[in-house]
Parts: structure tokens; sequence; C-alpha cells
């Protein structure tokens, strides 16, 4: 094997790599900033190793107060269109795919995780927070006061920017 | 040359090793006839390669290392900023596979330690992965960052003909099929009815790298991990019936999946293979052993593949309301019979391959299972009929010189395979 052919031959994980790290790359500084509430949740299940586990107000939807393009069944792929409050956003509609919306709105992109007569709970990719090991506990103790700043890109992807604690930024001591 | 003299050279004796084992692939020869030839050289038929000793530390040394770089940059390391630690990864990488290319290839002066940093090159992608996902938070219970592992890693075994790279990309793969269809999979046979057709696939495609000269030596890490998958399989679903009830309907039932596109790609290479095994058997040196191995498997996939559908069709009930439903009377015991036998059949014949084919980790895989598949049929059958104590007393002794007969029987066969 020639130097040439070890070249080409890293180029490829090395441009997955690079693709992977762009495409996250681009929703976070493209897409448009909305901040979401957290609701509290079993404190068994909030911490994982190291990670927050979080859940939103909008992981929960009950279709009978929601409008919807038809009823959504486990594993399904959902789309739901967010209006903001007075300070955090919420759902106003959902559907199978992709809608159009307006300027002041967002879509986002989940999946259905579970389902009971008209209530959905979802999950939109932004359920982790992932943490420094051993600091998961000051976010558990502080989750009624959690917030999340999401950024949501033109195809409904979502990632996590910041959270906040009492409305201030996490930043861990070092 | 008389019986018994010593073949002072290394070279030749590996080299008519080589061409031996060829010659039996080939039907040439069988395993006695070759020790014939053996004996006739005087070639000893255990011989110390201190080479493979210096690989295996080497595999096992880069697999800590691996483990290790994944545990740590897991662990969030809070005192580097993010673009550096990227960095740091990018660059421990791509070195780690320059090191390891110019150990093996360019100066060709440490090809073991070369071949093992090539592996650790191909867990350092995936930590990269895994790191990044961690920085821009990614659920952590993305299953497409597995499988964006092995495809970066998918060409890296062939580029640097290593053995364990493919291992990896083949476990990456099957630990991706396993988080992402578990989820939407809630048959009675859970992901195992996947992981069948999975394993003949796998044995299959082990079987189409005998078609060319170049890939014929990766050929028995995929046999070996395919007929493993397959074995487990029908371990479990032997095991399965004495629960007694299905439980269904499963999720998957309507609409295009992930599940049912792979079961799809994995059933049509498993037919491929089946007619290839009948109209190509010359080409791919296929015994007719590996012909019973893949028909039975594949019969044995779609007889699971009605049972599983069974409930389906009989319950219209909407995809919410679903549970536990009981099987017919007797049933559950005709299917224990029915998949026991394809478990222990299957394993007899796994060690007919690796006898005929020359293959001693096939002997091993078909043993080991031929007795799990032994102790299991023991335990949940034979041993209720006495009474607890007495049951377990007398299943020990018979397990235990049992275990003793099939370990020396798996000697003598390798024996004779010469080594």
């Amino acid at each position: 094997m020639d130097k040439a052919a070890f070249v080409k031959a890293m180029l490829f994980p090395a441009l997955i790599l690079i693709g992977f790290i762009g495409y996250n790359y681009y929703t976070l500084n493209t897409g448009g900033e909305i901040l979401l509430k957290t609701a509290p949740v079993d404190p068994r299940d909030i911490f994982r190793g190291d990670y927050v586990n979080l859940r939103y107000e909008i992981s929960t939807i009950d279709l009978s107060n929601i409008s919807s393009d038809g009823n959504f069944n486990y594993g399904d792929n959902i789309y739901a269109i967010l209006f903001k409050g007075e300070k955090f956003w919420y759902v106003r509609n959902v559907m199978h795919y992709r809608p159009s919306f307006q300027s002041n709105e967002v879509c986002i992109k989940g999946k259905v995780t579970s389902q009971f007569n008209t209530n959905l709970i979802v999950n939109w990719g932004i359920e982790s927070y992932f943490v420094p090991e051993g600091k998961g506990m000051e976010i558990e103790q502080e989750i009624g006061n959690v917030s999340v700043k999401v950024s949501v890109d033109r195809t409904c992807r979502a990632l996590i920017k910041e959270l906040y604690i009492n409305d201030k930024p996490v930043v861990f001591s070092k | 040359m008389k019986e018994g003299i010593p073949v002072e050279e290394e070279e030749f004796y590996n080299r008519l090793k080589e061409e031996m084992t060829e010659w039996q692939k080939d039907g040439i020869i069988e395993s006695t006839q070759a020790e014939s030839i053996m004996k006739r050289y005087g070639v000893e038929k255990k011989t110390y390669k201190p080479g493979n000793a210096i690989s295996a530390i080497s595999t096992l040394a880069v697999l800590l290392i691996g483990v290790g770089i994944l545990l740590f940059f897991a662990s969030n390391w809070e005192l580097i900023p993010d673009t550096i630690k990227i960095a740091l990864l990018f660059l421990a990488t791509f070195l780690t596979y320059y090191a390891g290319y110019v150990m093996k290839f360019e100066k060709k002066n440490y090809p073991r330690a070369g071949h093992a940093l090539i592996f650790l090159g191909s867990i350092m992608v995936g930590a990269s992965i895994f790191l990044i996902g961690q920085i821009f938070n990614i659920n952590a219970d993305t299953h497409w960052l597995v499988l964006l592992w092995f495809v970066a890693i998918s060409p890296m075994g062939y580029v640097f003909d290593s053995r364990p790279t493919i291992g990896l990309m083949i476990l990456s793969f099957t630990y991706w099929l396993g988080i992402s269809i578990i989820e939407n999979y809630r048959g009675m046979s859970s992901t195992f009815l996947l992981y069948l057709l999975f394993g003949i696939a796998l044995y299959s495609i082990g079987q189409l790298h005998e078609l060319t000269d170049k890939l014929s030596k990766f050929r028995m890490i995929y046999k070996g991990f395919g007929i493993f998958f397959i074995l487990v399989s029908f371990l479990y679903f032997s095991l399965w019936p004495s629960s007694n009830n299905y439980y269904s309907p499963s999720y998957e039932s309507a609409g295009v999946s992930m599940g049912k596109i792979l079961s799809g790609i994995f059933a049509i290479i498993s037919i491929m293979a089946i007619l290839a095994n009948i109209f190509e058997r010359e080409k791919l040196r296929s015994t007719k052993y590996e012909f019973y191995l893949l028909l039975a498997a594949f019969i044995g996939w779609i007889l699971l593949f009605l049972i599983n559908m069974y409930p389906n069709l009989i319950f219209t009930l909407p995809v919410e309301q679903y549970g536990y439903f009981n099987m017919p009377p007797g049933l559950d015991i005709i299917l224990f019979t029915v998949f026991s036998a394809f478990q222990i059949g299957l394993s007899i014949v796994t060690v007919s391959i690796g006898y005929y084919k020359n293959e001693p980790p096939l002997v091993n895989i078909g043993i080991f299972f031929f007795a799990l598949g032994v102790m299991q049929f023991y335990f949940n059958n034979l041993q209720g009929m006495l009474p607890k104590g007495l049951g377990l007393i007398i299943g020990g002794i018979l397990l235990f010189f049992f275990a003793t007969y099939l370990e020396k029987k798996r000697r003598a066969l390798l024996s004779t395979m010469g080594g």
C-alpha cells in the first residue's frame, strides 16, 4: 500500500466526521432560537450517567386540545408548529409531514414514543443534556426551574443550545 | 521423503499447510488424507507461533486503550474547550492510523503492532463520533451514531487487510441492529427473528467472499459471526415456547419500516447464497453441508415468520390494543421439539462444515451450541421428571461426563484437522 492509497482511505472517515460536525453546526447556527420549559419527571429517570434526561411541556400532547391531521401511533414521525407565548414556546398543531409555517412560528420534528387514547408522548431529539462527570445532581435539584434554549433549523431538526436555571445560563465550575 | 523426517523450514510447512487447506476446500482431499500427508512430511500438528501471541496481546492492548479513550471522552472532559477536544481526537485518530500504516506497510518493521494500531484507529473513529454527539447534546440513545461508526469504518478492514477491523464493523452493525429495531419490534420473537436472518445473510456474505482469492481470507469472520447468530437465535426459539404465549400484535403491523426493509435485504442475500450453493458450487468451493445449513436455517426462519404473523392474522385489533395471547394447547411442545431439532441439527451440521472445510472455529462453535442445546433440553424437560434435588445431581453428573466426552471429541476432531 502506497501513501496515496493511505491518504485516500483516510479521506472516507475524515469526510464522515467533518460532515457530521457540519450537519450539527448548521442546525445550531442557522436555526431559529426558541425557549422551552422543562417539565418535572420521575427523579429516578432524571439523571443517568453523565447526562441529564430532560422532558418538556411540549413532550406531552393531548390531541383533544390541539389540532392535528390525524391519529398518531407509536413510532410515527411527528411535526409540530410552535408559537411563542409570553416567554416560552408552545405547540399550535401537529401533523405527520413537514408543514409550511409563518415567519413567527417554528417547526420541530420528533417521534411518538408513547400513545394512549388522545395523549402522545413525543421525543424531539433534545432530551439529553450532557454534563461533566458528577455534575448532574445540580440540575436534578433545580429541575422545576430549568428552561432550555433550542435551535431549530429549516428541516425542523432541533439541538440544545443552552440550559438555564432560574433564567441564568448553566456554567459548570472547572 | 521418509515418514517422520522433520521439516525445518517454516516457509515450506506454511506453504504445505495452506495448499492442503485449499485442496480440502476444493474437495480434492479430506481431513484424514491431509493428516496422512502431514505425517509423511513429519510436520508437527501444532507449532507455537510467537507471532500469533504478539497479535493477540497487541489486539487486547489496543482494545483496552480504545475502551479507555471512549470512557475518558465520555466523562465530558470539561477542562478543554470543545473545538480543542475535537481537534485532539481527529489528530489522535488519524495519527494512530498513520503509525499503523508506517509500521505495517511502509517500513514493515512492526507489522503486528501496526495492525493493532489500525484496529485502534477504527475504535477511535467511533470515539470521535460519540464525542461530537456529546458536544452537540444529541440524545444519548440515538442509534444512528452507531450506524455512522459502522459506515465510517466499513472499508477500513479491506483497505488495511485487517480482520479484527472487519469484526468490529460487524459488531457495530449488530449493535445498531439491536438498538434501532428493538424500539419498533414487539413480536413473540423480539429481535431474534431479525438476528436469525442477519446470521444467514452474514454466513452468505462469507461464502460470497470465497468467490475471489483476494477476499477469501475474510470469509471466516463473516461465517463465524453468521453461524453464531443462527445458532443463538435457534437456541432462543427453542426456549421461547416454554413461556406459552404470544406477545402480540407487534408494533410493526402495518406500513414500511426499517425492520421490514432490512429483513427484505437479508432475505434476498440469503436466497442468493442458497441458489449459489446449487448453481455455483464449484466456484464457492461449497460443501453439501453448507447448503443444508443455509437451507435449513432459512426454512426455520420462514416457519418462525409465519408463527410470528399468526396472531396478527387472527386478531384484528387496533395497534394500541396489544397483550399476551395464550398458545393453543400442545403447540408449545410441538414448537419446542421443532426448534430444538433445528438448533441441535444445525450445530452438528456446523461441526461437519468445520471438519470438511478445515475450519476449526466452526467445529468449536458447533460443539459449544450442541452442548448448550442438550443442556437446555435437559433442564427444560428431563429434570422435571425427577425429584428436584435428585434431578440436579443426576443432571450434574450427566452433564459433566457429557462435557468431558464432547471436549474429547472436539480435540480429536481438531487434531485430525491438523491444528
